[in-house]
């Protein structure tokens, strides 16, 4: 059963932020799904790409010689997830198409067995870095 | 005289961005020689029940960690449970470390001169940290080649500076380990503990070392002292004895100890390996010791370095 549903376009005014996104569960299930994407993963634009890592490179007193060798600039944008008893994990990794399933006996990676209890639960998407002018994210939550 | 173990203390599994199982984690640490490791996956626990299956049965120390990869900004905390990282942020980044001490963590700036952002977004440290009593460690070394690093050299900059300004903080090393070893060159920081306890204590007494290898002992006037100890400011008589111990996978770098250098404060004090030994007036603040030497074709790199012993007034 499909519990919560949610997409939103980010730019790169939105990088280092958290989007809590709050949902209630009423009845217990045996597991929890959550699919999670965002597109595009690179950015495209490699003259852009050169010019960030430019400035990133200038910021730390670095030479911006040989910026070219840092490319390609990605998007980083992760999920974290709490249950009513607390914080369960996060999947702090590269991949821009993830499923998670979290149940009592099992758990994907970066997140703790638990069971899938009636409460607030919520799952927070973090912002690490948004390099593309628009980065569409997509977030499912199921209850099965 | 106390003895000194290797510990990796920054590392990661596939339940972060690593490659390694926890199993092959503990395996391949002791493939590298270590005593012990901390787990510090990205803003997780979900690996440590598995590591601390596999350390318990094989006699092996587990420090139970995280590494809060946030935005501005990576820190190793062990302990820390009662931090949420989500909440850190520029504005109460001060308050949230001292609520983190407060409640027992023991939180150190992980590697704080790298690249940050695009290449490595939030991996350099760019919080405005005002109170250091609260910070325990810092990564004065890290990465595979750390002598080759000028992130590295900026990092003992800074922790020169934070020393000089009477901030009592722990040198470490950390790998930052994500993949299986490729032959890379690593160091490790020598804590003289055989547990997960006492090794805590270690870093928060700063009785701690980097090395590549080498097993610094120090004597004052006849007498072995620990890093993170004080003596009285005055003229010393300094011992350095460096054994070479060489880490398993790094004995093909042909590691030469040369050079002693003790700093005490802003003065530079030189010996060699085989004197061993120099006579200094030492100034009210800190000193701390570095051995320099060849390794790998590099002639003068940065082999050891140890925490502070600090120099009480008069």
């Amino acid at each position: 059963m499909k519990i919560l549903s949610y997409n939103k376009t980010l730019t790169p005014s939105e990088a280092y932020t958290h989007i809590k996104l709050p949902f209630e569960i009423n009845e217990k299930y045996n597991s929890l799904i959550i699919k999670f994407s965002y597109e595009p993963k690179t950015l495209a634009d490699k003259r852009q790409a050169i010019l960030l890592v430019e400035q990133g490179l200038a910021k730390c007193g670095e030479p911006i010689e040989g910026a070219s060798g840092y490319l390609p600039v990605n998007n980083l944008i992760t999920i974290s997830l709490d249950s009513p008893a607390g914080y369960i994990g996060a999947a702090h990794r590269h991949a821009n198409k993830q499923e998670h399933k979290i149940s009592v006996d099992y758990a994907d990676k970066g997140f703790i067995r638990s069971e899938i209890v009636p409460g607030k639960w919520c799952v927070v998407i973090s912002a690490h870095y948004i390099a593309s002018s628009k980065v569409n994210v997509a977030l499912e939550v199921c209850g099965e | 005289m106390n003895k000194y173990f290797p510990f990796e203390l920054h590392c990661h599994t596939y339940c972060s961005d690593g490659s390694m199982s926890p199993a092959q984690l503990i395996d391949n640490a002791k493939s590298r020689g270590l005593a012990g490791i901390g787990i510090t996956d990205h803003n997780t626990y979900s690996a440590i029940s598995e590591l601390q299956a596999i350390a318990q049965k094989d006699d092996f120390v587990l420090l139970k960690g995280i590494e809060w990869t946030t935005f501005w900004g990576h820190f190793t905390a062990f302990g820390a449970e009662s931090i949420d990282w989500r909440e850190l942020n520029c504005g109460n980044i001060n308050q949230m470390l001292a609520r983190a001490k407060e409640s027992g963590a023991l939180v150190s700036i992980a590697h704080p001169f790298r690249l940050g952002a695009p290449v490595c977004s939030g991996c350099r440290m760019e919080y405005p940290i005002t109170d250091y009593h609260n910070i325990d460690g810092y990564e004065i070394m890290s990465g595979p080649f750390p002598y080759k690093q000028i992130f590295n050299a900026n990092a003992i900059a800074e922790y020169d500076r934070l020393l000089a300004q009477g901030y009592k903080i722990a040198a470490l090393y950390g790998y930052d380990w994500h993949t299986p070893d490729k032959g890379f060159c690593y160091g490790a920081t020598y804590l003289p503990a055989k547990a997960a306890q006492e090794a805590l204590n270690a870093i928060r007494a700063q009785n701690t070392f980097v090395s590549l290898g080498l097993h610094l002992c120090v004597r004052i006037d006849n007498r072995q002292v620990a890093f993170g100890s004080a003596i009285d400011s005055g003229e010393h008589y300094i011992e350095v004895q460096v054994n070479k111990d060489i880490l398993p996978l790094c004995k093909k770098f042909e590691i030469e100890p040369k050079e002693i250098i003790v700093r005490n404060n802003q003065h530079i004090y030189r010996t060699s390996i085989k004197e061993n030994a120099i006579r200094v007036v030492l100034q009210t603040g800190y000193f701390r010791i570095e051995v320099r030497g060849s390794i790998n074709g590099d002639m003068d790199a940065l082999l050891a370095s140890t925490s502070p012993i600090y120099i009480k007034g008069d």
